[in-house]
């Protein structure tokens, strides 16, 4: 191509982009690299940080457009939850306000229905997953309403988490005002009050949640259509009272959306694990018969065992692998105090740590599918008293108090758990290393009571500094790749410091580092490359780059 | 460990599974996401016949690897935007017809307010060749075609 004539285009496309008017530092951080969506009022953009070539999605609110409502950045800001995406940056200029978030990859609930009908059950857990999002927010002072949910803005990412996105028109409920001013939401989806003769409150959520549910189970978004033809009588009843018209009949609250809908499943279980019961117990009657007909001179012949039982499979079946049983024989409650390793990987149970750390690499790495164990319960392992390495990926835990009497444990690997507590391991003397990749932890500070860990792997986690981490004295290893850092500040106080690996720092100052005594090793992502050999040319420590 | 089965094999055993089905639609409805939306490559196979390309030749232009290429065109692989953006540089799609395979592929489409899709707008409405865009996108400082493709 003509040089000269290219330039000129260049210039051209730059001048009519201008006219564009986005704020200058927005621009001078973020190229603009797709448009999801536009209204007159709100344009929404997939962005990349020219540094650290991390993609966002930015809301732009232009500021002439009477319909714009440019909240969602107040809102989001304070916000902390596993299914809301985090609050990046805010850019203003006269003409428009641009709020920056993280960008949740992944695939909207519509077209991710459409790809696969979901059963009753894998539907009701996705409805519990919402449920939970929504407690959250209903939750704060005051409470955050959504106004908005609707398959559109509700994301499921590739591990099959749920996130909702938008609060283009959520609010902050006012108890003060009787209505709200602007009707909006969207049609079948959103409750007959936010069309305008009421203030909404978490009950318009709820009944948005209700719609939802009603379309998972039926593909039709309007009430009357809905309810006909949903199968369960419970889930009928369930969507019915979440949809009711006035707000006083409704569910008060999500979380009592979720108890029913956990009771229905709870109950289910419960009928089938009876009807088992009932047909194992007249089984041993029988076999106690014979027995006894045969032997009826020796005592002591219906003993129990001592056998174990367990409430999570996976749970026994690591036990048995541990301690190397035959099939159909039993575990004794007495064999649970031999167990002091145990590796569980989504849904396989492991030998020792080599091959688990193997499989969870070849996952990371996404050379093997994803596939989740679905453990809700620790509850089996507070019997394994002696207990050192738990090692256990992607499950569904989230409470850990189990643990809390485990004093032998050493090592607990708990990744890709929505774990967000950390509490009970906090009274653990032994305790040396942890490892919360891609849980829901974002407070360190129970583990101060922890003397003698010195290994944290925190990566893939929402941890944006390094201050929760300064309570353990002794931490040598920290592993942060693929955290949302900001800034390294704080680096200097982390005195034992050796080993260090990140892939994401905001602010882009790597210099901090140059001034620690102790690190021997940094490991970095490969978009930090430039940065660090701009910054750290005379490093004392050895810099090792890191592609995934 | 157990390998991860490789391509071959997984495409054998689902093909036996589809001739095994008892009822087509159902496997259809079943495996939706195992399959790539045909509606792509038909219309990726329309174009070339409509152009008088090969799809050899329309992956040379587009400056895709051959592979890569093959496996858009046979509907194994779904593109990424870029990706399908060069493929439309190299069928020499107008600003039209790329907007229009954009939302078969169900992608975004172009939108002039944004500097880098008005830079591809006005290649693709001059005619121009993948390497010109890149050359454009260059100037002006911006991500190159395929540069920036973690969010595919």
């Amino acid at each position: 191509m003509n040089e000269s004539v290219n330039d000129a285009l260049a210039e051209s496309l730059r001048a009519a982009c201008d006219a564009q008017r986005y704020p200058e530092e927005f621009l001078r951080e973020y190229e603009p690299f797709e448009c999801f969506a536009h209204n007159e009022g709100c344009e929404t953009l997939l962005v990349k940080h020219k540094a650290a070539g991390l993609f966002y999605v930015a809301k732009c609110y232009r500021k002439d457009a009477t319909t714009a409502r440019a909240l969602e950045g107040v809102i989001l800001k304070a916000l902390s939850h596993r299914g809301l995406p985090r609050f990046v940056e805010e850019y203003e200029n006269e003409y428009y306000l641009c709020m920056v978030r993280e960008y949740v990859e992944g695939t909207p609930l519509d077209r991710y229905i459409a790809q696969r009908k979901p059963g009753q059950e894998k539907t009701v857990g996705l409805a519990v997953s919402l449920c939970d999002i929504l407690t959250y927010l209903h939750s704060r002072t005051p409470p955050v309403i959504h106004r908005d949910i609707k398959p559109k803005n509700i994301i499921v990412d590739h591990q099959g988490e749920l996130w909702l996105i938008d609060f283009g028109i959520s609010r902050v409920f006012d108890p003060n005002k009787v209505e709200d001013t602007v009707s909006c939401g969207t049609r079948n989806f959103s409750a007959p009050e936010q069309y305008g003769y009421a203030q909404t409150d978490a009950r318009a959520d709820v009944f948005s949640l209700g719609i939802l549910l009603g379309w998972l189970l039926t593909g039709e978004s309007n009430r009357e259509m809905i309810l006909p033809r949903i199968v369960s009588r419970r889930l009928r009843r369930i969507v019915g009272k979440c949809t009711a018209f006035a707000p006083k009949d409704r569910y008060a609250t999500a979380a009592n959306v979720r108890a029913d809908l956990l009771a229905m499943d709870g109950r289910r279980q419960r009928r089938a694990l009876g009807w088992s019961c009932a047909v194992i117990a007249c089984l041993l009657c029988l076999c106690a018969g014979f027995e006894l007909g045969r032997y009826a001179e020796s005592t002591g012949l219906l003993e129990p065992a001592g056998t174990a039982a367990f409430r999570e499979p996976l749970v026994e079946q690591a036990v048995r692998l541990t301690l190397g049983l035959e099939e159909g024989e039993s575990v004794r409650e007495q064999d649970l105090l031999s167990v002091t390793e145990l590796f569980i990987c989504g849904d396989q149970t492991l030998a020792d740590g080599e091959s688990y750390n193997a499989l969870c690499n070849q996952i990371a790495l996404k050379e093997l599918p994803w596939k989740n164990g679905g453990m809700t319960t620790l509850s089996d392992l507070a019997r394994l008293k002696n207990l050192t390495t738990l090692s256990l990926a992607f499950q569904d835990i989230v409470d850990l108090t189990p643990l809390q009497g485990l004093t032998a444990l050493r090592n607990v690997d708990l990744r890709h758990n929505p774990v967000s507590d950390l509490k009970p391991l906090g009274s653990l003397p032994y305790l040396s290393e942890v490892c919360l990749f891609g849980t829901r932890v974002n407070d360190l500070s129970p583990l101060a009571g922890c003397p003698l860990l010195w290994r944290i792997g925190a990566g893939g986690s929402f941890f944006t500094s390094l201050n929760t981490f300064q309570g353990i004295s002794r931490l040598k290893d920290q592993d942060l790749f693929k955290a949302p850092l900001l800034t390294l500040r704080g680096v200097e106080k982390l005195a034992s410091l050796e080993r260090l690996s990140l892939s994401e720092v905001a602010d882009g100052d790597l210099r901090l580092l140059l001034s620690h005594t102790m690190l021997k090793e940094v490991e970095l992502g490969e978009s930090l490359r430039q940065t660090a050999q701009e910054q750290m040319g005379q490093a004392s420590f050895q810099i090792i780059y890191r592609t995934k | 460990m157990a390998h991860p089965p490789s391509e071959v094999q997984t495409t054998l055993n689902f093909q036996r599974k589809l001739l095994e089905a008892p009822d087509f639609d159902a496997f259809l409805q079943d495996n939706a996401t195992q399959m790539v939306t045909p509606r792509l490559c038909y219309s990726l196979a329309e174009l070339c016949r409509e152009k008088g390309l090969t799809a050899a030749q329309v992956i040379r232009l587009a400056g895709l690897a051959r592979t890569y290429g093959h496996q858009i065109f046979n509907g194994t692989r779904r593109p990424s935007r870029d990706k399908l953006i060069q493929i439309c540089l190299g069928l020499g799609l107008d600003v039209e017809g790329t907007q229009a395979l954009l939302k078969v592929a169900e992608k975004n489409p172009l939108n002039s307010k944004l500097l880098r899709d008005a830079a591809i707008m006005r290649c693709l409405h001059d005619g121009k060749t993948v390497l010109q865009l890149q050359e454009l996108l260059n100037r002006l400082g911006l991500t190159l075609l395929g540069e920036g493709e973690s969010h595919e």
